[in-house]
Protein backbone atom coordinates (compact mmCIF):
# COMPACT_ATOMS: atom_id res chain seq x y z
CA UNK A 1 0.00 0.00 0.00
CA UNK A 2 1.09 3.55 -0.31
CA UNK A 3 3.11 5.22 2.56
CA UNK A 4 1.02 7.22 4.50
CA UNK A 5 2.27 10.57 4.74
CA UNK A 6 0.73 13.78 7.08
CA UNK A 7 -1.67 15.39 5.48
CA UNK A 8 0.17 18.47 6.61
CA UNK A 9 2.82 18.01 4.59
CA UNK A 10 1.95 15.82 1.44
CA UNK A 11 1.69 17.14 -2.18
CA UNK A 12 -1.76 17.59 -2.95
CA UNK A 13 -3.43 15.18 -5.41
CA UNK A 14 -3.79 18.06 -7.93
CA UNK A 15 -6.85 18.18 -10.63
CA UNK A 16 -7.86 15.48 -13.16
CA UNK A 17 -6.35 17.48 -16.11
CA UNK A 18 -3.08 17.86 -14.54
CA UNK A 19 -2.67 13.85 -13.36
CA UNK A 20 -3.40 12.99 -16.99
CA UNK A 21 -0.71 15.54 -18.18
CA UNK A 22 1.92 14.30 -15.75
CA UNK A 23 1.34 10.87 -15.60
CA UNK A 24 0.13 9.88 -19.16
CA UNK A 25 3.41 8.91 -20.49
CA UNK A 26 4.17 6.85 -17.65
CA UNK A 27 0.72 4.99 -18.03
CA UNK A 28 0.60 4.16 -21.31
CA UNK A 29 4.16 3.11 -21.36
CA UNK A 30 3.52 0.33 -18.74
CA UNK A 31 0.65 -0.66 -20.41
CA UNK A 32 2.38 -0.47 -24.16
CA UNK A 33 6.00 -2.40 -22.59
CA UNK A 34 4.30 -5.02 -21.47
CA UNK A 35 1.75 -5.76 -25.02
CA UNK A 36 4.06 -3.95 -27.55
CA UNK A 37 0.57 -3.29 -29.24
CA UNK A 38 0.28 0.64 -29.30
CA UNK A 39 -3.90 0.61 -30.10
CA UNK A 40 -4.35 -1.69 -26.85
CA UNK A 41 -2.02 -0.04 -24.34
CA UNK A 42 -3.70 3.77 -25.25
CA UNK A 43 -7.65 1.32 -24.28
CA UNK A 44 -5.75 0.04 -21.23
CA UNK A 45 -4.36 3.68 -20.64
CA UNK A 46 -7.63 5.59 -21.23
CA UNK A 47 -9.31 2.47 -19.01
CA UNK A 48 -6.70 3.33 -16.43
CA UNK A 49 -7.68 7.18 -16.33
CA UNK A 50 -10.89 6.61 -16.56
CA UNK A 51 -11.04 4.87 -13.67
CA UNK A 52 -8.77 7.51 -11.89
CA UNK A 53 -11.62 9.87 -12.57
CA UNK A 54 -14.30 8.03 -10.55
CA UNK A 55 -12.09 7.38 -7.98
CA UNK A 56 -10.32 10.71 -7.81
CA UNK A 57 -12.05 12.18 -4.51
CA UNK A 58 -10.48 9.07 -2.59
CA UNK A 59 -6.68 10.04 -3.77
CA UNK A 60 -5.46 12.53 -0.82
CA UNK A 61 -1.68 13.25 -1.89
CA UNK A 62 0.56 13.30 -5.41
CA UNK A 63 2.12 10.61 -3.79
CA UNK A 64 -1.18 8.15 -3.52
CA UNK A 65 -2.00 9.17 -7.16
CA UNK A 66 0.95 7.69 -8.48
CA UNK A 67 1.05 4.74 -6.08
CA UNK A 68 -2.82 4.08 -7.48
CA UNK A 69 -1.40 4.57 -11.32
CA UNK A 70 1.45 2.49 -11.24
CA UNK A 71 -0.63 -0.49 -9.65
CA UNK A 72 -3.70 0.01 -11.73
CA UNK A 73 -1.89 0.16 -14.87
CA UNK A 74 -0.10 -2.57 -13.96
CA UNK A 75 -2.83 -4.76 -13.10
CA UNK A 76 -4.75 -4.23 -16.08
CA UNK A 77 -2.05 -4.61 -18.52
CA UNK A 78 -1.53 -8.23 -16.66
CA UNK A 79 -4.93 -9.18 -17.35
CA UNK A 80 -4.85 -7.70 -20.69
CA UNK A 81 -1.65 -9.49 -21.67
CA UNK A 82 -3.30 -12.71 -20.09
CA UNK A 83 -5.87 -12.44 -22.54
CA UNK A 84 -3.52 -11.71 -25.24
CA UNK A 85 -1.84 -14.76 -24.37
CA UNK A 86 -5.09 -16.54 -25.59
CA UNK A 87 -5.09 -14.74 -28.93
CA UNK A 88 -1.39 -14.25 -29.43
CA UNK A 89 -0.12 -11.67 -32.12
CA UNK A 90 3.40 -12.55 -33.01
CA UNK A 91 5.80 -10.19 -30.50
CA UNK A 92 8.17 -9.38 -33.35
CA UNK A 93 5.67 -8.45 -35.51
CA UNK A 94 4.59 -5.51 -33.31
CA UNK A 95 5.03 -2.33 -34.27
CA UNK A 96 7.72 -0.35 -32.97
CA UNK A 97 6.50 3.18 -31.37
CA UNK A 98 7.12 6.12 -33.44
CA UNK A 99 9.15 7.89 -31.20
CA UNK A 100 12.16 6.48 -29.56
CA UNK A 101 12.75 6.19 -26.00
CA UNK A 102 15.99 8.51 -25.13
CA UNK A 103 19.44 6.77 -24.85
CA UNK A 104 20.93 3.45 -26.05
CA UNK A 105 21.19 2.10 -29.40
CA UNK A 106 17.64 1.59 -31.41
CA UNK A 107 18.33 -1.43 -32.51
CA UNK A 108 19.34 -3.01 -29.27
CA UNK A 109 16.26 -1.12 -27.65
CA UNK A 110 14.02 -2.33 -29.66
CA UNK A 111 15.75 -5.71 -29.06
CA UNK A 112 14.82 -6.11 -25.33
CA UNK A 113 11.69 -4.59 -26.17
CA UNK A 114 10.60 -7.35 -27.78
CA UNK A 115 12.48 -9.80 -25.51
CA UNK A 116 11.16 -7.93 -21.56
CA UNK A 117 7.79 -8.67 -24.17
CA UNK A 118 8.28 -12.10 -24.26
CA UNK A 119 8.69 -13.17 -20.57
CA UNK A 120 5.17 -14.25 -18.78
CA UNK A 121 3.25 -11.43 -17.36
CA UNK A 122 3.99 -11.03 -14.35
CA UNK A 123 7.34 -11.52 -14.41
CA UNK A 124 7.14 -8.54 -17.61
CA UNK A 125 5.73 -6.03 -15.63
CA UNK A 126 7.82 -6.52 -12.65
CA UNK A 127 10.78 -5.96 -14.96
CA UNK A 128 8.64 -2.51 -16.17
CA UNK A 129 8.40 -1.24 -12.66
CA UNK A 130 12.15 -2.03 -12.30
CA UNK A 131 13.36 -0.58 -15.19
CA UNK A 132 10.84 2.26 -16.64
CA UNK A 133 9.69 3.40 -12.93
CA UNK A 134 12.92 2.46 -11.28
CA UNK A 135 10.93 0.77 -8.55
CA UNK A 136 12.84 -0.58 -5.54
CA UNK A 137 11.89 -4.68 -5.37
CA UNK A 138 9.79 -3.57 -2.20
CA UNK A 139 8.24 -0.77 -3.92
CA UNK A 140 7.39 -3.04 -6.61
CA UNK A 141 5.73 -5.91 -3.89
CA UNK A 142 3.74 -3.15 -2.76
CA UNK A 143 2.26 -2.42 -6.17
CA UNK A 144 1.72 -5.62 -8.20
CA UNK A 145 0.61 -7.18 -4.71
CA UNK A 146 3.01 -9.83 -4.11
CA UNK A 147 5.69 -11.32 -1.98
CA UNK A 148 9.07 -9.53 -2.10
CA UNK A 149 11.23 -12.62 -2.72
CA UNK A 150 8.74 -13.85 -5.40
CA UNK A 151 9.60 -10.27 -7.35
CA UNK A 152 13.18 -10.52 -6.47
CA UNK A 153 13.00 -14.23 -7.97
CA UNK A 154 11.05 -12.67 -11.00
CA UNK A 155 14.03 -10.28 -11.61
CA UNK A 156 17.09 -12.23 -11.04
CA UNK A 157 15.35 -14.83 -13.66
CA UNK A 158 13.99 -12.57 -16.17
CA UNK A 159 17.61 -11.12 -16.23
CA UNK A 160 19.07 -14.05 -16.38
CA UNK A 161 16.56 -15.40 -19.97
CA UNK A 162 17.41 -11.89 -21.55
CA UNK A 163 21.30 -12.32 -21.15
CA UNK A 164 21.50 -15.76 -22.25
CA UNK A 165 18.48 -14.82 -25.16
CA UNK A 166 20.61 -11.54 -26.27
CA UNK A 167 23.66 -13.58 -26.61
CA UNK A 168 22.16 -15.73 -28.39
CA UNK A 169 21.38 -13.14 -30.96
CA UNK A 170 23.87 -10.66 -30.28
CA UNK A 171 27.08 -12.03 -29.06
CA UNK A 172 27.98 -11.53 -25.56
CA UNK A 173 26.27 -8.82 -22.86
CA UNK A 174 27.44 -8.54 -19.75
CA UNK B 1 24.39 -1.48 -12.27
CA UNK B 2 25.79 -4.19 -14.91
CA UNK B 3 25.26 -2.76 -18.58
CA UNK B 4 22.38 -5.35 -19.71
CA UNK B 5 20.65 -2.86 -16.47
CA UNK B 6 21.51 -0.12 -18.18
CA UNK B 7 20.26 -1.15 -21.20
CA UNK B 8 17.25 -2.38 -20.29
CA UNK B 9 16.52 1.42 -18.47
CA UNK B 10 17.34 2.83 -21.84
CA UNK B 11 15.14 0.89 -23.77
CA UNK B 12 12.23 0.39 -21.38
CA UNK B 13 12.43 4.54 -21.29
CA UNK B 14 9.33 6.32 -20.97
CA UNK B 15 7.21 6.58 -24.46
CA UNK B 16 4.14 9.03 -24.99
CA UNK B 17 0.80 8.07 -26.71
CA UNK B 18 -0.93 9.36 -29.59
CA UNK B 19 -0.69 13.20 -29.68
CA UNK B 20 -5.07 13.12 -29.13
CA UNK B 21 -4.85 10.52 -26.35
CA UNK B 22 -5.37 13.21 -23.57
CA UNK B 23 -8.11 15.30 -25.84
CA UNK B 24 -9.65 11.48 -25.99
CA UNK B 25 -9.47 10.99 -22.42
CA UNK B 26 -11.12 14.27 -21.72
CA UNK B 27 -13.81 14.08 -23.47
CA UNK B 28 -14.11 10.30 -22.19
CA UNK B 29 -14.25 11.52 -18.71
CA UNK B 30 -16.86 14.45 -19.56
CA UNK B 31 -19.13 11.95 -21.01
CA UNK B 32 -18.76 9.63 -17.93
CA UNK B 33 -19.91 12.98 -15.74
CA UNK B 34 -23.01 13.00 -17.95
CA UNK B 35 -26.56 12.47 -16.04
CA UNK B 36 -27.80 9.08 -17.17
CA UNK B 37 -29.61 9.39 -20.77
CA UNK B 38 -33.51 9.68 -19.90
CA UNK B 39 -33.42 12.96 -17.67
CA UNK B 40 -33.22 15.29 -21.17
CA UNK B 41 -32.41 18.16 -22.55
CA UNK B 42 -33.05 19.73 -18.75
CA UNK B 43 -30.68 17.63 -17.23
CA UNK B 44 -27.98 18.53 -19.94
CA UNK B 45 -28.38 22.50 -19.63
CA UNK B 46 -27.79 21.87 -15.54
CA UNK B 47 -24.56 20.13 -16.46
CA UNK B 48 -23.81 22.64 -18.30
CA UNK B 49 -24.15 25.21 -16.04
CA UNK B 50 -22.51 23.64 -13.48
CA UNK B 51 -19.42 23.21 -16.04
CA UNK B 52 -19.49 27.03 -16.59
CA UNK B 53 -19.75 27.52 -13.02
CA UNK B 54 -17.07 25.27 -12.08
CA UNK B 55 -14.47 27.36 -14.91
CA UNK B 56 -15.65 30.47 -13.48
CA UNK B 57 -14.82 29.21 -9.76
CA UNK B 58 -11.74 27.75 -11.15
CA UNK B 59 -10.32 31.07 -12.61
CA UNK B 60 -12.04 32.87 -9.32
CA UNK B 61 -9.29 30.32 -7.49
CA UNK B 62 -6.83 30.88 -9.58
CA UNK B 63 -6.99 34.43 -8.56
CA UNK B 64 -7.43 33.93 -5.06
CA UNK B 65 -4.29 32.15 -4.86
CA UNK B 66 -2.01 34.84 -7.05
CA UNK B 67 -3.70 37.34 -3.95
CA UNK B 68 -2.53 34.98 -1.45
CA UNK B 69 1.02 34.39 -2.67
CA UNK B 70 1.31 38.14 -3.00
CA UNK B 71 -0.11 38.78 0.49
CA UNK B 72 2.15 36.00 1.92
CA UNK B 73 5.04 38.09 0.01
CA UNK B 74 4.46 41.32 1.40
CA UNK B 75 4.34 39.96 5.00
CA UNK B 76 7.53 38.10 4.89
CA UNK B 77 9.41 41.45 3.69
CA UNK B 78 7.25 43.19 6.28
CA UNK B 79 8.70 40.73 9.25
CA UNK B 80 12.28 41.13 7.53
CA UNK B 81 12.35 44.64 7.57
CA UNK B 82 11.30 44.50 11.39
CA UNK B 83 13.41 42.11 12.52
CA UNK B 84 16.13 43.81 10.72
CA UNK B 85 15.05 47.16 12.41
CA UNK B 86 15.24 45.20 16.14
CA UNK B 87 18.91 43.81 15.25
CA UNK B 88 19.98 47.19 14.37
CA UNK B 89 18.43 48.70 17.96
CA UNK B 90 19.67 45.58 19.71
CA UNK B 91 23.46 46.53 18.44
CA UNK B 92 22.94 50.40 19.36
CA UNK B 93 21.95 49.42 22.88
CA UNK B 94 24.80 46.61 23.13
CA UNK B 95 27.28 49.40 22.04
CA UNK B 96 25.86 51.96 24.62
CA UNK B 97 27.99 52.86 27.18
CA UNK C 1 18.33 41.07 23.15
CA UNK C 2 17.27 39.39 26.76
CA UNK C 3 17.87 43.33 28.12
CA UNK C 4 15.33 44.50 25.94
CA UNK C 5 12.61 41.78 26.64
CA UNK C 6 12.98 42.45 30.37
CA UNK C 7 12.33 45.92 30.03
CA UNK C 8 9.19 44.78 28.00
CA UNK C 9 8.24 42.40 30.76
CA UNK C 10 8.37 45.38 33.33
CA UNK C 11 6.65 47.70 31.45
CA UNK C 12 3.20 45.65 30.98
CA UNK C 13 1.49 47.11 34.18
CA UNK C 14 -2.15 45.36 34.39
CA UNK C 15 -3.88 48.69 33.49
CA UNK C 16 -6.81 46.73 31.62
CA UNK C 17 -8.39 46.82 28.41
CA UNK C 18 -7.52 49.56 26.61
CA UNK C 19 -9.53 50.47 23.01
CA UNK C 20 -7.70 49.85 19.55
CA UNK C 21 -6.17 52.75 18.31
CA UNK C 22 -4.67 53.57 15.10
CA UNK C 23 -1.52 54.78 14.58
CA UNK C 24 -2.24 58.21 12.19
CA UNK C 25 0.76 59.07 9.68
CA UNK C 26 0.65 62.97 9.64
CA UNK C 27 0.14 63.81 5.57
CA UNK C 28 3.63 64.61 4.89
CA UNK C 29 5.05 61.49 5.78
CA UNK C 30 2.51 59.89 3.63
CA UNK C 31 4.25 61.85 0.67
CA UNK C 32 8.10 61.05 1.31
CA UNK C 33 7.39 58.46 -1.24
CA UNK C 34 7.70 60.72 -4.19
CA UNK C 35 10.85 62.17 -2.55
CA UNK C 36 12.88 58.88 -1.66
CA UNK C 37 15.22 56.92 -3.60
CA UNK C 38 14.14 53.66 -2.24
CA UNK C 39 10.69 52.79 -0.80
CA UNK C 40 9.09 49.99 1.26
CA UNK C 41 4.94 50.46 1.40
CA UNK C 42 3.46 47.57 3.51
CA UNK C 43 -0.17 47.95 4.13
CA UNK C 44 -1.62 44.34 5.17
CA UNK C 45 -4.94 44.41 7.54
CA UNK C 46 -6.84 41.86 9.39
CA UNK C 47 -8.50 40.21 6.08
CA UNK C 48 -4.86 40.66 4.00
CA UNK C 49 -3.08 39.19 7.08
CA UNK C 50 -5.55 36.07 7.30
CA UNK C 51 -4.93 35.58 3.35
CA UNK C 52 -1.52 35.72 3.35
CA UNK C 53 -1.31 33.27 6.78
CA UNK C 54 -3.34 30.50 4.63
CA UNK C 55 -0.22 30.04 2.00
CA UNK C 56 2.39 30.12 4.71
CA UNK C 57 3.76 26.57 4.48
CA UNK C 58 4.74 24.49 7.64
CA UNK C 59 7.50 22.84 5.55
CA UNK C 60 9.23 26.18 5.36
CA UNK C 61 10.89 27.00 8.74
CA UNK C 62 10.75 31.36 8.56
CA UNK C 63 7.43 30.85 7.30
CA UNK C 64 6.04 28.63 9.67
CA UNK C 65 7.51 31.26 12.17
CA UNK C 66 5.73 33.61 10.29
CA UNK C 67 2.60 32.15 10.79
CA UNK C 68 3.27 31.99 14.12
CA UNK C 69 3.62 35.25 14.71
CA UNK C 70 0.36 36.42 12.34
CA UNK C 71 -2.01 34.07 14.32
CA UNK C 72 -2.57 36.77 16.45
CA UNK C 73 -1.96 39.88 14.79
CA UNK C 74 -4.55 42.50 13.43
CA UNK C 75 -2.26 44.65 11.00
CA UNK C 76 1.35 45.08 10.03
CA UNK C 77 2.32 48.18 8.52
CA UNK C 78 5.52 49.13 7.35
CA UNK C 79 6.82 52.35 5.77
CA UNK C 80 10.42 52.63 4.86
CA UNK C 81 12.21 55.30 3.08
CA UNK C 82 16.16 55.94 1.85
CA UNK C 83 16.84 59.24 0.36
CA UNK C 84 20.09 60.45 -0.96
CA UNK C 85 20.43 63.71 0.45
CA UNK C 86 19.93 64.47 4.21
CA UNK C 87 17.28 66.68 5.38
CA UNK C 88 14.84 65.07 3.04
CA UNK C 89 11.95 64.89 5.61
CA UNK C 90 11.18 66.66 8.92
CA UNK C 91 11.85 65.11 12.26
CA UNK C 92 8.83 67.27 13.51
CA UNK C 93 6.36 64.78 11.09
CA UNK C 94 8.05 61.73 13.26
CA UNK C 95 7.21 63.51 16.43
CA UNK C 96 3.64 63.70 15.39
CA UNK C 97 4.22 59.64 15.27
CA UNK C 98 5.71 59.41 18.42
CA UNK C 99 3.43 61.98 19.83
CA UNK C 100 0.49 59.37 19.57
CA UNK C 101 2.42 57.14 21.29
CA UNK C 102 2.03 57.90 25.04
CA UNK C 103 1.56 56.25 28.31
CA UNK C 104 -0.51 55.11 29.87
CA UNK C 105 -1.73 52.84 26.80
CA UNK C 106 1.66 52.52 25.11
CA UNK C 107 5.05 52.50 26.71
CA UNK C 108 8.28 53.11 25.42
CA UNK C 109 11.02 50.34 26.09
CA UNK C 110 13.46 51.51 23.40
CA UNK C 111 15.09 54.80 23.37
CA UNK C 112 18.38 55.16 21.95
CA UNK C 113 20.06 58.43 20.76
CA UNK C 114 23.21 59.32 18.41
CA UNK C 115 24.25 62.52 18.22
CA UNK C 116 27.20 62.11 16.17
CA UNK C 117 25.57 59.98 13.35
CA UNK C 118 21.86 61.93 13.83
CA UNK C 119 20.08 58.46 15.00
CA UNK C 120 17.06 57.62 16.65
CA UNK C 121 15.77 54.67 17.52
CA UNK C 122 12.51 53.83 19.50
CA UNK C 123 10.29 50.89 20.75
CA UNK C 124 7.19 51.37 22.05
CA UNK C 125 4.30 48.25 23.16
CA UNK C 126 0.99 48.94 23.78
CA UNK C 127 -0.39 47.28 27.25
CA UNK C 128 -3.89 45.66 27.07
CA UNK C 129 -4.65 43.81 30.41
CA UNK C 130 -0.68 42.27 30.89
CA UNK C 131 0.12 41.42 27.28
CA UNK C 132 1.63 42.90 24.58
CA UNK C 133 -1.25 43.86 22.12
CA UNK C 134 1.06 46.42 19.31
CA UNK C 135 4.46 47.64 18.80
CA UNK C 136 5.51 50.45 17.28
CA UNK C 137 9.49 50.36 15.68
CA UNK C 138 10.74 54.17 14.77
CA UNK C 139 13.95 54.54 13.74
CA UNK C 140 15.13 57.17 11.67
CA UNK C 141 18.51 59.03 10.55
CA UNK C 142 19.17 61.71 8.15
CA UNK C 143 18.65 59.62 5.16
CA UNK C 144 16.18 56.78 6.38
CA UNK C 145 13.09 56.65 8.15
CA UNK C 146 11.19 53.52 9.00
CA UNK C 147 8.44 53.04 10.97
CA UNK C 148 6.76 49.67 11.86
CA UNK C 149 3.23 49.44 13.15
CA UNK C 150 2.22 46.14 14.14
CA UNK C 151 -1.49 46.12 15.87
CA UNK C 152 -2.37 42.37 17.67
CA UNK C 153 -0.77 40.24 20.22
CA UNK C 154 2.50 39.90 20.04
CA UNK C 155 4.38 37.34 22.03
CA UNK C 156 7.62 38.87 23.00
CA UNK C 157 9.36 35.35 22.29
CA UNK C 158 8.67 36.03 18.75
CA UNK C 159 9.64 39.80 18.14
CA UNK C 160 13.05 37.83 19.78
CA UNK C 161 12.79 35.44 16.72
CA UNK C 162 12.16 38.40 14.26
CA UNK C 163 15.79 39.15 15.04
CA UNK C 164 17.15 35.89 14.96
CA UNK C 165 15.59 34.34 11.25
CA UNK C 166 14.55 35.75 8.12
CA UNK C 167 17.85 35.49 6.99
CA UNK C 168 19.05 37.96 9.66
CA UNK C 169 21.88 36.87 11.15
CA UNK C 170 20.74 36.69 15.56
CA UNK C 171 23.12 39.06 17.44
CA UNK C 172 24.31 37.42 20.79
CA UNK C 173 23.50 39.30 23.60
CA UNK C 174 26.82 39.91 26.22
CA UNK C 175 24.86 38.49 30.01
CA UNK C 176 26.97 41.04 31.53
CA UNK C 177 26.28 44.15 29.87
CA UNK C 178 24.13 46.56 30.58
CA UNK C 179 22.13 49.16 27.99
CA UNK C 180 22.42 52.98 29.17
CA UNK C 181 19.45 55.13 27.73
CA UNK C 182 20.05 58.56 26.92
CA UNK C 183 16.82 61.09 27.22
CA UNK C 184 16.74 63.74 24.42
Amino acid sequence: MARSSSSETAEPAGSFAEILRRHQAMVFSIAYHCLRDRFAAEEVAQDVFLQLHAKLGELHSAEHVLFWLRRTAGHRSIDYARRQRRNPIAIEDAPEPSVEAAGGDPLLNARLRTLVASLLPAPRMVMILRYQEELMPEEIARVLDMPVRTVKSHLQRSLAILREKMERSMGEVR
Amino acid sequence: MEDLEKQLKAALGKIDPSPGFEAKVVSAAGRRSEVAPGFGLRARWLTAIAAAVLVVAGAVWQQEVARGEAAKARLMLALKITGAKLQEIQQKVDHAQ
Amino acid sequence: MKMFLGIASMALLPLGTLAAQEIKLPANLDQLADKAENVVDVTLDGPMLKLAGRFLSDKDPDEARAKKIVAGLKGIYVRSFEFENRGEYDQRDVDQVRAQLKAPAWSRIVNVRSKRDGEKADVYVKNDGGTIAGMVVLVSDPKELTIVNIVGQIDPEDVRELGGHFGIPKVELDPGHNAKEEER
